[in-house]
């Protein structure tokens, strides 16, 4: 990566316990020269949103496996939006289905990928996203 | 009070985060850690308001608990005042990424309006401290944030650093982690100004402590200096003794103590005079720093012109033996005056 790295919030949102997932995701992009702050699971959207602002975030990974999306997400942009962070690109990763899509979209998530994105191609998008295309 | 995107004067970010504002004070530790354009200026301005608070440095093997316990601490300290918390990761050397995960253990003290969590990656620096954490406490320390408790890096090979910029140490060891021996190795036992044991809820910990007072009392007695350090006057002498305390940071006992003591070092910096050794101290460390910065980048130009690359190709063929032409090397920079 050139210049000094981002800082990306890896954030398990929501009362599932399972952060594997989030745990491949954090190592992969750190891997990746990203600077990666994981605040474990279990944490709610004034959690996240108050980790974001104190470790102000270039980006904001959002990993959630409990369904429980269509609440938790647009209350964690909201946070942000009222924090003067509106312009942290949030990503949504876990198992979104494909009818929620649209509502995650215009609730202000810049991109959604599935279980089966690379750690690679969300770096990817991640760099093109903060305007560091490699 | 949001602050509004786009740049800023280092001016009004500096009002904006002396007056409460997180997403400033926030802006501005990411300033410095980029070397932002005006970083400097916006140091200069917060320099007349910084010198209050208390820098805790807090160090110890991996797993021991300093984030728990710091979070204990925080929960404490946020009961009645501001309190920061800078906690370093290392960078990894061959992404140049790192994983931040301290955090993890702040759960609790994450909502707190009088805690504030700052996760920092080492960005390169041995010694357990980023090169930006000198600059961060001096904002926070602005901020209002008092004390500002530092989480150095858990390698246990001697977080030499936080020695230099904390006011007040803390060496956090805990049973079954090698105990002491990996701290006396690294030399961070004897220089450190409070030790805790934690997982006091531990079977061996007792004996982990008194093993612990036994070998600070032993340097004491065979007059190896403890608690001096690189050729600083020796605390002991002047009536600061270790305190050696118990803590189980899960459960929350022997926190109150550990506070108690972290006051009285703050007490005793003052009243004995030791406070200005730790200024003039943190003073020379960080010019050290920023000067070698300088001079490195200055080095390379200067070495190359003296034909850098030549000689390294006759040491390479074994035309030259290295000492003589280091020295050479040093002449052709120098010029005559240099020894080398
Ligand atoms: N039994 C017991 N476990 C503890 C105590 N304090 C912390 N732990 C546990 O020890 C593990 C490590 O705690 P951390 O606070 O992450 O330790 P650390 O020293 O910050 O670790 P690094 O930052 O990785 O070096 C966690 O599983 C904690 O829950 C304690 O007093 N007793
Ligand atoms: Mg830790």
């Amino acid at each position: 990566m050139n210049g000094p790295p981002f800082r990306i919030l890896v954030a398990k949102l929501g009362l599932d316990g399972h952060d594997r997932g989030a745990k491949v995701i954090a190592r992969g992009l750190r891997d990746r020269g990203f600077e990666v702050i994981y605040t474990g699971i279990r944490q709610t959207p004034a959690m996240v949103a108050r980790a974001a602002l104190q470790e102000d975030v270039d980006l904001l990974a959002i990993s959630i496996l409990s369904g429980a999306h269509n609440t938790l997400v647009p209350r964690v942009i909201n946070l942000l939006r009222e924090q003067g962070q509106a312009d942290v690109p949030v990503l949504l990763g876990g198992i979104i289905p494909e009818v929620d899509r649209p509502a995650m979209r215009a609730a202000g998530v810049a991109e959604i990928f599935g279980p089966g994105t690379t750690i690679g191609e969300t770096a990817d998008w991640i760099l093109a996203a903060l305007g560091r295309d490699e | 009070m949001t602050a509004p995107a786009g740049p800023m004067s280092p001016e009004h970010l500096a009002e904006r985060l002396r007056n409460g504002d997180m997403r400033s004070l926030a802006r501005a530790l990411t300033w410095v850690e980029r070397r932002a354009d005006s970083f400097e200026t916006l140091l200069g301005v917060l320099l007349p308001h910084t010198g209050q608070a208390q820098l805790v440095g807090v160090s110890g093997p991996p797993g021991a608990g300093k984030s728990t316990l710091i979070s204990r601490l925080a929960e404490q300290y946020g009961a009645v005042q501001r309190v920061a918390i800078l906690s370093v990761d290392p960078t990894s050397v061959v992404s140049g990424g790192a994983l931040l995960g301290d955090r993890i253990r702040m759960t609790d003290v994450s909502l707190t309006d009088n805690v504030f969590v700052r996760s920092v990656a080492t960005r390169g620096r041995a010694g357990g401290l980023s090169l930006a954490c000198w600059d961060q406490a001096l904002i926070l320390d602005a901020a209002g944030y008092d004390p500002i408790l530092i989480e150095t890096v858990g390698a246990g090979q001697g977080e030499t650093e936080v020695r230099y910029l904390a006011d007040t140490t803390v060496q956090v060891e805990a049973p079954g982690l090698g105990d002491h021996v990996q701290a006396l190795k690294a030399g961070m036992l004897e220089v450190s100004d409070i030790v805790v044991v934690n997982k006091a809820d531990r079977p061996d910990s007792a004996r982990t402590a008194a093993r612990i007072r036994h070998t600070l009392a032993l340097g004491m007695e065979t007059g190896l200096a403890p608690h001096a350090f690189h050729g600083q006057a020796n605390d002991t002498e002047r009536g600061w003794v270790q305190p050696v305390l118990l803590t189980d940071a899960l459960a929350g006992t022997g926190i109150d103590e550990l506070q108690a003591q972290i006051a009285e070092h703050r007490d005793w910096l003052c009243a004995s005079g030791a406070r200005w050794d730790t200024e003039h101290r943190r003073a020379a460390r960080l010019l050290n720093l920023l000067v070698d910065q300088g001079w490195q980048s200055r080095r390379r130009a200067m070495l190359e012109a003296a034909g850098w690359n030549d000689v390294v190709k006759t040491v390479a063929d074994r035309q030259q033996e290295p000492h003589a032409a280091a020295r050479r090397l040093l002449q052709r920079v120098f010029g005559d005056g240099s020894k080398g």
